[in-house]
């Protein structure tokens, strides 16, 4: 059985960038049709939690449900565990049901198609990994602020980046005991105490948190980062986690679970300290390895894209609104790079209003004053991931103006 | 049920929410109605959701959003109506029935 739904619109995904620029399209007239995986909205955003410069809490799960309740009062069509596995030309969106089963809607036309799938977490293969209680720290978030469970009672947070850090307060806050958190096994790129320093110097000059703000202001100095490395304390508390960042996670240890990790202390260039080797008893292990935009649905579509390290990833070309090579279809959010969510919930607003111009709703009036309001937000974004986001982003404009202009678009 | 976090410093304390039954390989489970299963499975102290098919090792819930698969059980009562989800992405129903392998396929 199948049923074909018909709507301006279709937004898939709905975590900040899609929920905003759901909104802001049904705002503009647009009729809009809503479709997300999980059981209920707000994408990453929901599980958000840390303090921000002023003080004042940063609390996703609120900021979800209002923009949630809102896009019910706009009489957006809202399908939640519906899962979109294709987008043809044209626009023809085919969906099915989390649970399975086909007696749902299967099949919804549109106009326009806004893809806002988010980024997806890198792995961090190390022995041992696969056992139940490894988690990702994005996993760890959704369980402790989403869910509201534990992922176990003592746990060992592996990577040292804003996301492990701000996740690892989470857990500490959700009553978890956080054992420590420690640097990568050797198996992944530049996770050396000097490199992982520098890495964060890079990012940390907004970082909400003492520990990285003052970081920064030392290592930001060329050369300070090995310096810093050979001087690090062999354990930094923060909020009384320690933070080790002259020791590495070996092996994961366990039969049917995870009973415990093997850590091993190492030089600021990476090397291990011979006979440091000791195991630790915890029963949950949450890894950190970065994330990656998410773009399998726009990867069917035959776009051109380009790989920029400076954004996370590959993303398909796009403008800064959100528009792709295809008239239609459009991008908006951790798609085009990793963010922080306060940008994402930019790039929806500016590609809702970009879709309502292209649908003929509304002239997109405001379009040059909020893609400046992007630059800003994104220049004082608490959270950056890569240093160098906004020039990437630029290069991919450039490059996707000069597809336009010779026509190939 | 001490893995709940109930209350909290920050967020607002977890609301009241009526129960559902639920079983996995059998047994019987209570849910937080609307919660997926395999977090209403680790609730109750279940980690383990399937045993790997080639080497028989334990998986579990790995990313939480619906990614990596690892946390596949079936759905269904009767082998011919079961359904491959996903646990951390299926919110249990009054009644559900989960396996870790299609009655069967043994």
């Amino acid at each position: 059985m199948s049923t074909v739904m018909d709507t301006e619109l279709v937004v898939v995904g709905g975590g900040p960038a899609g929920l905003a620029a759901a909104i802001r399209a049904a705002e503009c007239g647009t009729s809009v049709v809503l479709i997300e995986e999980n059981v209920s909205l707000g994408g990453k955003l929901r599980g958000q939690l840390h303090e921000e410069l002023s003080g004042e809490w940063w609390i996703g799960w609120d900021l979800s449900s209002d923009l949630a309740s809102k896009a019910q009062k706009l009489g957006i069509t809202i399908l939640t565990e519906t899962v979109v596995w294709g987008v043809e030309d044209g626009w023809r969106v085919r969906v099915s049901s989390s649970r399975g089963g086909t007696d749902a809607v299967s099949e919804i036309t549109a106009r326009a198609v806004l893809i806002a799938t988010g980024a997806v977490e890198c792995s961090m293969p190390a022995p041992g990994w696969t056992l139940p209680g490894v988690i990702t720290i994005g996993g760890a978030q959704v369980l402790t602020n989403i869910h509201r469970v534990r992922p176990g009672k003592r746990t060992v947070v592996v990577g040292v980046d804003p996301l492990s850090i701000t996740i690892g307060r989470s857990m500490k806050l959700g009553d978890v005991e956080v054992e420590s958190i420690v640097l990568p096994p050797a198996s992944v790129h530049l996770s050396s105490p000097v490199e992982t320093l520098k890495r964060l110097a890079g990012l940390s000059k907004l970082a909400p948190y003492f520990y990285m703000r003052f970081g920064g202001k030392l290592l930001a100095l060329p050369g300070l980062a090995s310096v810093a490395a050979r001087l690090l304390p062999r354990s930094l508390s923060l909020w009384g986690i320690p933070l080790k960042l002259s020791t590495r996670l070996v092996r994961v240890v366990g039969d049917d679970c995870v009973t415990g990790v093997e850590l091993e202390r190492v030089k600021p260039n990476g090397q291990a300290v011979p006979g440091s080797r000791r195991i630790v008893a915890v029963d949950s292990v949450c890894l950190s390895n970065g994330l990656v935009p998410l773009n399998d649905l726009a990867g069917a579509l035959g776009l051109e894209f380009v790989n920029s390290s400076s954004v996370g990833g590959r993303v398909p070309l796009h403008s800064t609104a959100g528009a792709t090579q295809k008239p239609g279809l459009y991008l908006a959010g951790n798609a085009l790079g990793v963010e922080g969510a306060k940008v994402a919930l930019k790039q929806g607003e500016i590609a809702g209003s970009e879709i309502a111009s292209y649908l003929g709703h509304q002239p997109y009036q405001e379009r040059e004053r909020e893609l400046s309001e992007l630059r800003r937000m994104r220049r004082e974004s608490e959270f950056t991931f890569n240093e160098h986001i906004q020039a990437g982003h630029d290069e991919v404009e450039a490059l996707f103006q000069k597809r336009v202009t010779s026509g190939t678009r | 049920m001490d893995k709940r976090i109930v209350n909290h410093p920050v967020l607002n304390d977890l609301d009241e929410v009526a129960d559902v039954e639920f079983t996995f390989n059998g047994r019987t489970y209570v849910a937080r109605g609307g919660e997926p299963v395999a977090v209403a499975l680790l609730a109750a102290g279940v980690s383990e959701l399937r045993r790997s098919p080639e080497r028989d090792e334990s998986r579990g819930l790995y990313c939480g959003i619906g990614h990596c698969y690892e946390c596949r059980l079936w759905l269904g009562d009767s082998p011919e109506s079961s359904e491959r989800v996903r646990g951390c992405q299926v919110s249990v129903c009054d009644g559900d029935v989960y396996r870790s392998v299609r009655e069967g396929d043994e």
